[in-house]
């Protein structure tokens, strides 16, 4: 378990930038079912362990981990805010971020638009770790699973902000899911909050980042860039359609439709 | 008049304390699964325990219950002259989890679930509060979470314009703050001066024999539960008649001097949050009051835009923009409904709902609040030889509106407000440039096609996913019987009235 522990800390940051098909390893252990499995027809975001991973983890930084584990599931709680249900998964918890390449098809079909799973480990125990899964976006984006890494032993404030800013793929995941389901008037606004947020978090990055944090900004600017090209294109589509309201919008010189500013 | 009204319905509420539940009679703790408010309060905060989200060293357990009260006293300490106003602190037990849930408390006191000692009364505004705690050496990380309605209402408004009606209502009714660091040590001067400043007195004199308006229920480490609150019976100068309920079901009615520095050293500063809660209260009462017909007091609307700007100043706008947003909605319906003449009302709350606007563009409601006042406003400037509305700029309007449509697609009633701006233009003059005019025939073909139109939303039955979860009651479907206030109408009574 620790040595596997070990490999999932040292791979990471490697899979983040580049698709999981170089870091794949050859067998996995399949991520057992979530405890809280839902309703067929309702949109589900699980929020999977966020655990420390070696014994090297100090209690301090552990009471922090759990701290911002349960940060995260309140304010993910508001985020979805009856758009979707928010499934608590016990025990469940990636061996590799690859364990999502081969379920990421099964969870669509369950319509689990969000996923996320977080760790602690390192050396000193102080290396931390925020992975989500964006289902819808496979199509889109590769790979879909972002880590956001994070020196745990920071400002305790900055790292609670931090979590609670990347509730903006909550948004941006059902947009995308009505998006790709033909919705295009339900994605608008889902798409539109998620732009918005997405810009915020973004504008926020500090100037000195580690090459990781750098691709993760990276990736998120990247998806906002396919949150804004969905827009464009849902916002096409409904106008051609002739609907009312859409008749009322006016494109930018371009030709192009965007959120409202 | 009003004090024996007042006196009746304390008598009522101690008579109906003395009748409740007489299985718990002798269980001196009464934990979250029954939760309690001051029925006849015209609004209702209810604290839950702080959950606390990790803890580092044994020992530090307490200080979510602790932060819980003093968070209660805090904000009654200035909500007082709402008047009307109780403010309860629900403790925890060991099944915190379930118990305490806002969804498992809210819904018992809005009577949508059974298990209350005493619910909101109809009409009545709640305000629930909850949120974590994490201690980390001398240092306190809080975040603070807040929902606030009426029962059985909703917070929809009726603007005019030309003869038309046009319907919005706040952005949002559930908020979630920012986080804060707070030193333990500032939390405990805080409760010190509390203690200090704030005395409950059998007369309203200052050499009045008093105790401690926490009493014998201060329960920072403590393992009991129950509950405790605080009800406003009625205000004489610059006395407040206050009755305190304690765990044991007993309570205590006594003066406390207003002026004397009740609020002691405030927590508002380090949890800015609390002057959000505060002014929501006062945003409930003013909105209570007008669907009494009766015109909200403008000193309360004063003191409400006073909390609320505040907490705007001290807010990080970034980091939550939707709570900055809803404070300038609120602050400006308080003023709107509080100010005699609705243009000056208009004037006041427009620059608020504008920026409100700007800080959330992806809600459709920030949007519609801001063009309408705007659209209502325009209506009352002195008209042309015509007779007819100016309109300024049309195109942009109807754009705006139809964003707001194109972001809520599930929500009827902002179609409407677009068929109904469509029906403006048409009897109405257009100034502005020329690209910014709209065609007269291209209006009568897009009323026709709203007309013919139909919704057909992919997320559903919001209202009944709300006993699951805690829903924003802003996104729930309203009721179309329940009452929407009229704001011109409202104003044109008001004005009758002052005949």
């Amino acid at each position: 378990m620790a040595q596997s522990t070990n490999r999932f800390i040292r791979m990471t940051g490697f899979c983040v930038v580049l698709l999981s098909l170089f870091c794949a390893e050859p067998v996995r252990a399949q991520l057992i079912a979530c405890s809280m499995p839902g309703t067929p027809e309702e949109f589900k975001v699980y929020l999977d362990d966020v655990r420390p991973l070696t014994k090297t983890v100090p209690p301090r930084l552990r009471a922090r981990l759990e701290s911002l584990a349960r940060s995260l599931q309140e304010n993910l709680k508001v985020a979805v805010n009856g758009r979707a249900a928010l499934k608590l998964c016990d025990k469940r918890f990636p061996l590799d971020v690859s364990d999502f390449t081969a379920q990421v098809d099964e969870l669509d079909h369950m319509r689990v638009v969000l996923e996320i799973w977080g760790a602690l480990g390192g050396a000193n125990g102080d290396e931390g770790e925020l992975g989500f899964v964006l289902v819808p976006a496979r199509s889109l984006l590769n790979p879909v699973v972002f880590v956001a890494k994070d020196d745990f032993k920071g400002p305790m404030l900055e790292l609670v902000k931090k979590y609670i800013e990347l509730g903006a793929f909550v948004p941006v995941v059902l947009g995308t899911t009505f998006y790709q389901n033909d919705q295009f008037e339900d994605a608008i606004s889902p798409l539109c909050e998620g732009e918005t947020k997405l810009q915020v978090a973004i504008a926020k990055q500090g100037a000195s980042q580690t090459p990781e944090q750098k691709a993760f900004v990276q990736h998120e600017k990247d998806l906002l860039v396919h949150v804004q090209t969905m827009v464009n294109v849902s916002l096409k589509k409904l106008k051609d359609a002739g609907k009312p309201q859409y008749k009322a919008l006016a494109p930018d010189s371009g030709g192009n439709f965007s959120c409202p500013k | 008049m009003r004090n024996r009204y007042l006196f009746s319905r304390l008598a009522t509420f101690l008579l109906g304390l003395l009748t409740a539940r007489p299985a718990q009679a002798g269980m001196p703790h009464v934990p979250c699964q029954s939760p309690f408010v001051y029925s006849g309060a015209a609004v209702n905060v209810v604290v839950l325990p702080y959950k606390e989200s990790a803890t580092l060293a044994a020992g530090n357990a307490g200080s979510g219950t602790r932060l819980s009260l003093l968070i209660e006293m805090d904000v009654l300490s200035h909500i007082l002259e709402y008047g009307s106003v109780g403010a309860i602190q629900m403790e925890a037990t060991d099944h915190y989890d379930e118990l305490c849930k806002p969804e498992i408390v809210g819904n018992k006191l809005l009577a949508k679930t059974p298990g209350a000692e005493a619910v909101v009364a109809q009409g009545n505004g709640l305000v629930l509060v909850w949120g974590l705690i994490y201690e980390e050496d001398d240092d306190l990380y809080i975040q603070t979470f807040a929902s606030f309605q009426r029962r059985e209402r909703t917070e929809d408004l009726t603007f005019s314009a030309s003869n038309a009606k046009f319907t919005s209502r706040p952005s949002s009714q559930l908020i979630a703050f920012a986080p804060r660091r707070l030193s333990k040590k500032d939390l405990q001067r805080i409760d010190n001066a509390f203690q200090h400043a704030n005395i409950i007195r059998q007369e309203p004199r200052d050499d009045a024999p008093g105790e401690t308006l926490r009493g014998p229920d201060a329960c920072a480490t403590c393992t009991q539960v129950g509950f405790s609150g605080f009800w406003v019976n009625k205000r004489s100068g610059e006395w407040l008649s206050i009755t305190r309920m304690n765990s044991d079901h007993s309570t205590k009615t006594g003066w406390i001097h207003a002026s004397a520095g009740l609020s002691g050293e405030s927590l508002d500063r380090a949890l800015p949050e609390l002057h959000f809660i505060e002014g929501a209260v006062g945003y409930l009462r003013s909105r209570i009051d007008a669907d009494a017909r009766s015109t909200p007091d403008e000193t309360r609307a004063r003191a409400t835009a006073e909390q609320l700007n505040a907490f705007v100043t001290a807010a990080d706008a970034e980091q939550e923009p939707m709570a900055v947003a809803v404070a300038g909605q609120l602050t400006g319906i308080a003023g709107l409904l509080a100010k005699k003449d609705l243009a000056e009302g208009l004037a006041f709350a427009q620059p608020l709902f504008e920026k409100a606007r700007a800080l959330v563009p992806y809600n459709a409601e920030a949007i519609t609040l801001a063009t309408l006042s705007d659209l209502s406003r325009a209506s009352l400037a002195p008209r042309k030889s015509t007779e007819l509305m100016v309109l300024q700029d049309p195109r942009l309007i109807a754009q705006r509106l139809a964003q707001a449509s194109i972001l809520d697609p599930a929500n009827a009633q902002a179609l409407t407000n677009l068929r109904n701006f469509y029906s403006v233009v048409l009897r109405s003059e257009q100034v502005g440039p020329a690209a910014n005019r709209l065609d007269k025939l291209d209006v009568t073909n897009q009323l026709k096609e709203i007309d013919t139109s139909s919704l057909q939303p992919a997320i559903k039955n919001m209202n009944e996913m709300n006993t699951q979860q805690w829903i924003d009651p802003a996104r729930l479907k309203a009721d179309p019987k329940q009452m929407k206030l009229d704001v011109q109408e409202f104003k044109k009574d008001q004005v009758k009235k002052s005949h």
